[in-house]
């Protein structure tokens, strides 16, 4: 009865721009991060995915921004991520940093503490730069409608909208 | 021309250029302090004692909600399984994660000293929480069960609970900003 299924004030709160975003965010992540993993159930490494796919979701779920954005921005990442995972399995710096990790490891040397710091800036850092950038310094682009800024900025703002 | 108009609104009062920058020195200073945390691990006993605080305030919380615990070192031994915290259990990583990007963000400096204080005490307790979570879940489930909400379930969790107090804190300098 309170399902809000005919205009009561919590079908308002359910259909907000903001409740979408996070309800999208969340199901990007799930149908991004589940087949990954499961591909990579027997891969040791799997941890370095970190951030990429979280973010990537984060980017296609936002409510504010053209889909052309989300797709230059979720292919840089995902792009970006690809090819420092390549370089740091080429270059030996997964190498190393996993010395730094395994057991046994008393006295670091100093080549693995840069390996170390360096793939977490590959992997945690890069995806989160993306999203700082996407972002920018306004973070309600994440879940507020383009059309609701129109309405907001005047029956001007609305034309140019529904233009677009 | 409209549609440049909208797109300069959209982002702010900033171009791409700015950002770039904002996202160039998140990079150099989480490069800076993941070096500084490796050395301080490497050299001193800074990791191995938040590990230890972190399996110390574990296990009291988890005897606090019901479940018994106990703790040697940095394992805490719960019903059916032993749970070892490592230095990834600290949530220290990601802590800095938060530090480097609310630094990187041209605001007041209070806004980005509330941001990184607010911000390290959410993903510490989130956390705890999450060792918490687990260790109730841990006697009831099977070793696969366990495994993908250990490695999967609450990795993407703390990620989650990252992005969202970042977004979060941005909003709210934002707003501080303008006022």
């Amino acid at each position: 009865m309170e399902s809000g299924s005919a205009g009561l004030p919590l079908r308002g709160h359910v259909n907000s721009p903001r409740v979408r975003f996070i309800s999208l965010s969340l199901l990007y992540a799930a149908v991004l991060y589940i087949p990954v993993w499961l591909l990579l159930m027997s891969w040791s490494s799997r941890w370095w995915l970190g951030y990429t796919p979280m973010v990537v979701a984060v980017m296609l779920a936002a409510q504010g921004v053209s889909w052309r954005r989300k797709a230059i921005f979720a292919s840089v990442t995902v792009g970006l991520s690809i090819a420092l995972f390549t370089f740091a399995g080429v270059s030996g710096i997964g190498r190393a940093a996993s010395a730094l990790t395994s057991p046994g490891v008393v006295v670091a040397t100093n080549p693995q503490l840069v390996a170390f710091a360096l793939l977490q800036v590959f992997f945690l850092g890069v995806p989160l730069a993306a999203l700082a950038m996407f972002v920018g310094r306004r973070p309600s682009v994440l879940w507020t409608s383009a059309r609701r800024d129109a309405e907001a900025s005047g029956p001007s703002g609305l034309r140019r909208s529904r233009k677009q | 021309m409209a549609k440049h108009v909208a797109q300069s609104a959209k982002r702010g009062a900033m171009g791409d250029r700015a950002l770039l920058r904002i996202a160039l020195s998140f990079l150099a200073c989480l490069a800076v302090l993941y070096g500084l945390i490796v050395w301080l691990g490497a050299r001193t006993q800074f990791t191995s004692n938040l590990m230890l605080s972190t399996a110390t305030a574990a296990t009291a919380l988890i005897n606090f909600t019901g479940v018994v615990a106990t703790r040697a070192g940095t394992v805490v031994r719960v019903p059916g399984r032993e749970l070892v915290i490592g230095p990834d259990c600290t949530g220290l990583s990601i802590a800095v994660l938060l530090i480097a990007l609310i630094l990187s963000y041209p605001v007041k400096v209070t806004s980005r000293v509330i941001g990184a204080l607010v911000g390290v005490f959410i993903v510490l307790l989130a956390n705890l929480v999450r060792l918490v979570a687990i260790a109730h879940v841990s006697p009831f489930v099977p070793d696969v069960v366990f495994a993908v909400a250990h490695d999967f379930l609450f990795q993407v969790g703390m990620i989650a609970v990252a992005i969202g107090v970042w977004v979060g804190w941005l909003a709210f300098a934002r707003a501080r900003e303008q006022s």
